[in-house]
């Protein structure tokens, strides 16, 4: 186990600059999650870790290790890749295996992790099969086999999550949450999915642009984003975001084409509905409902011109057409012209 | 019994019914049951004459007709072998050039643009005995002073041949397979890479399984070229001398046409038609064998 430190990593394909100066300090044990839209970059990030892409500039450091020039197999990492990447014709075993085989590790040690590994992962009576007969989650539990024997200093996840039907990947997402804990080693963790990377995560690293635009908590994340991309980003359904002036009681929704100061972002849950006579609150029109059996979700829009989505109790009922009134029950967040928090 | 809409159905098949049966399925009848006569194109009346599976009887006992039966097989062997070892050498070397691909890949083609018949007769030209340019050269740089006997020697004439055939179709497997190589999914070879495979254990871990189905479908094209070879065969040797390289077919079209024995020919060409069956019921099943263990198809 180990820490890992990215410093002012840069990395260029010809003219374009896919990593700009990408600086970060993953704590021993810890479960990070990189999380972005797809071509913000994290995949290749995750890759410069592994080895598998040479950094433009900056260096890796894995412990007190500079494993900037080495090889992927000599930097003490093991990886779990989304398309499961198994040997086809060598059997679980000799999928978990072959990395030791070929470190020249001893047989009875081989054994020896060979087993532990197919116990905490329940492998042990599927050891002899080919991944052919194996079903997706048991691949991906292989794949997983063969990166706890390797004992590596670091774990990398590509998406590994991503070629699983949904009930299986919940599933696996808990064995990841376990596995993370009985073993208390240093993971990184490549996602879209908010969900995984919320439920996962010590720290979640939001990027975008080839840029860090986030490091924190999935709370922290949440309750306390700095800009307007991580805003957006992270909650699902997304947040609202309409433009704001000052008004006398707070801030005050600005109609469409009229001059405002700031951009206003609130989540569906900092909204409530009122009946049109309420005295309160912005008018609006609902467009459509969902009911979702432990909530609802009604987008309604206002006669300021904006749309805004609302969470409500599935015990509300709102019709498509009805006029509304929508009210704040929280405050919400600032964000300037530049997408910056205020 | 039928109604109209069958009837209309029936109808508008005819056409394609019609030209099927005309030169599909009446020949493969007239041709089967003329194996069961001693049809001779010379007296067109024997055709006429049923004398059951005589003609096949004395197949099974023609030492000829194994011979050239087990020639055909080692032909097909050791050219399918060395096809594909060579196929895979330059497609693996194709695959790693950086510069100029597409132009390597279209002279690695260049084989595969000549007709079989030319390519034989080149290589009648340069495996011949006296003026040839394969024993001069050999001459010239002092290996030899005799004259071998390429195409007249035994074996020399068999290999001769499958020099030509290998020289004319190693592309087929070359560029089959290097369809392969670019379509082999990235994440295994990294999974290796991770795993500190050396480049022997990757190609034998990951390259090999992925390449099994293209290998295959190679091998059941080729082997079905090979067991029908005539053309290359015929303008080397023509079979001879004295029958040394008779192949299957050289030997059913001299017993057809020459000998004018065509019930006899027809017969033969059944037994041989087996042998292609047999070659592509095998490589099939190897394929499927080999998708099966890559988790596609079944």
């Amino acid at each position: 186990m180990a820490q890992l430190q990215l410093n002012n990593i840069v990395k260029r394909f010809g003219p374009v600059e896919v990593l700009k100066q990408i600086n970060l300090h993953i704590q021993d044990g810890e479960f990070v999650v990189f999380v972005g839209p797809s071509g913000c970059g994290k995949s290749t990030l995750l890759r410069i870790i592994a080895g598998l892409e040479t950094q433009t500039s900056g260096e890796v450091r894995i412990g007190e290790r500079d494993v900037s020039d080495l090889a992927p197999s000599d930097r003490g990492i093991a990886m779990v890749f989304q398309s499961y990447a198994l040997y086809p014709h060598l059997s679980v075993r000799g999928n978990i295996s072959l990395g030791l085989k070929q470190a020249k590790t001893p047989q009875n040690i081989i054994d020896e992790r060979v087993e532990y590994a197919a116990n905490m992962l329940a492998l042990t009576d599927l050891l002899e099969r080919k991944p052919a007969e194996l079903s997706g989650g048991q691949r991906q539990r292989v794949a997983i086999g063969r990166a706890i024997v390797r004992e590596p200093d670091v774990f990398l996840f590509d998406e590994p999550l991503s070629n699983l039907d949904a009930a299986l990947r919940s599933s696996v997402r808990h064995d990841l949450a376990k596995l993370h804990k009985n073993l208390n080693a240093t993971m990184v963790y490549v996602t879209h999915d908010q969900v995984e990377a919320m439920t996962l995560a010590d720290r979640i690293v939001v990027m975008a642009g080839g840029v860090i635009q986030q490091v924190g908590s999935p709370r922290e994340l949440y309750e306390d984003p700095q800009n307007r991309f991580v805003a957006g980003f992270i909650g699902s359904p997304k947040m609202n975001f309409v433009p704001a002036i000052d008004g006398p009681n707070g801030s005050e929704i600005a109609a469409e084409g009229e001059a405002s100061s700031y951009e206003l972002g609130l989540r569906p849950e900092h909204l409530s509905l009122r009946d049109a006579d309420h005295p309160e609150g912005e008018p609006g029109v609902v467009q459509f409902s969902e009911y979702l059996g432990s909530e609802s979700f009604s987008l309604v829009a206002l006669d300021k011109g904006h749309q805004v989505l609302v969470r409500h109790s599935p015990h509300e009922i709102w019709n498509i057409d009805q006029p509304v009134k929508v009210i704040q029950i929280r405050d919400g967040y600032r964000f300037d012209r530049d997408g910056k928090r205020i | 019994m039928i109604d109209t809409k069958q009837k209309t159905t029936l109808l508008l098949l005819s056409p394609a019914i019609i030209v099927l049966v005309m030169v599909i399925l009446g020949p493969l009848i007239f041709s089967l049951y003329s194996s069961f006569t001693p049809f001779k194109l010379t007296r067109p009346d024997s055709i006429n004459q049923f004398i059951g599976f005589r003609n096949y009887v004395r197949i099974f006992g023609d030492e000829d007709f194994w011979a050239a039966f087990v020639r055909t097989i080692v032909v097909l062997t050791i050219a399918l072998n060395l096809e594909m070892l060579l196929g895979l050498g330059l497609a693996l070397l194709v695959n790693r050039a950086t510069m100029a691909q597409k132009t390597l890949r279209t002279i690695m083609m260049f084989p595969m643009m000549f007709s079989p018949i030319l390519v034989g007769f080149q290589f009648r030209f340069m495996f011949n005995d006296n003026i040839g340019v394969v024993n001069n050269a050999l001459q010239s740089l002092g290996i030899t002073q005799e004259a071998i006997p390429w195409l007249v020697d035994k074996y020399l004439a068999i290999f001769s041949i499958c020099v030509a055939e290998i020289w004319n179709s190693t592309s087929v497997f070359a560029i089959l397979i290097l369809a392969g190589l670019m379509s082999l999914p990235k994440d295994p070879l990294e999974a290796a890479e991770v795993d500190g495979c050396t480049k022997w254990q990757t190609f034998r871990h990951v390259t090999l399984p992925y390449l099994m189905p293209f290998l295959y479908i190679a091998m059941t094209i080729r082997s079905l070229d090979i067991a029908r070879a005539y053309d290359i065969v015929q303008i080397m040797t023509g079979g001879g001398p004295a029958q040394r390289t008779e192949l299957l077919w050289t030997m059913i079209a001299r017993t057809g046409y020459v000998d004018a024995k065509m019930g006899m020919a027809n017969a033969m060409s059944y037994v041989a038609i087996l042998l292609s069956i047999f070659f592509t019921v095998f490589f099939f099943r190897k394929l499927n064998q080999a998708r099966h263990q890559l988790g596609v198809g079944l």
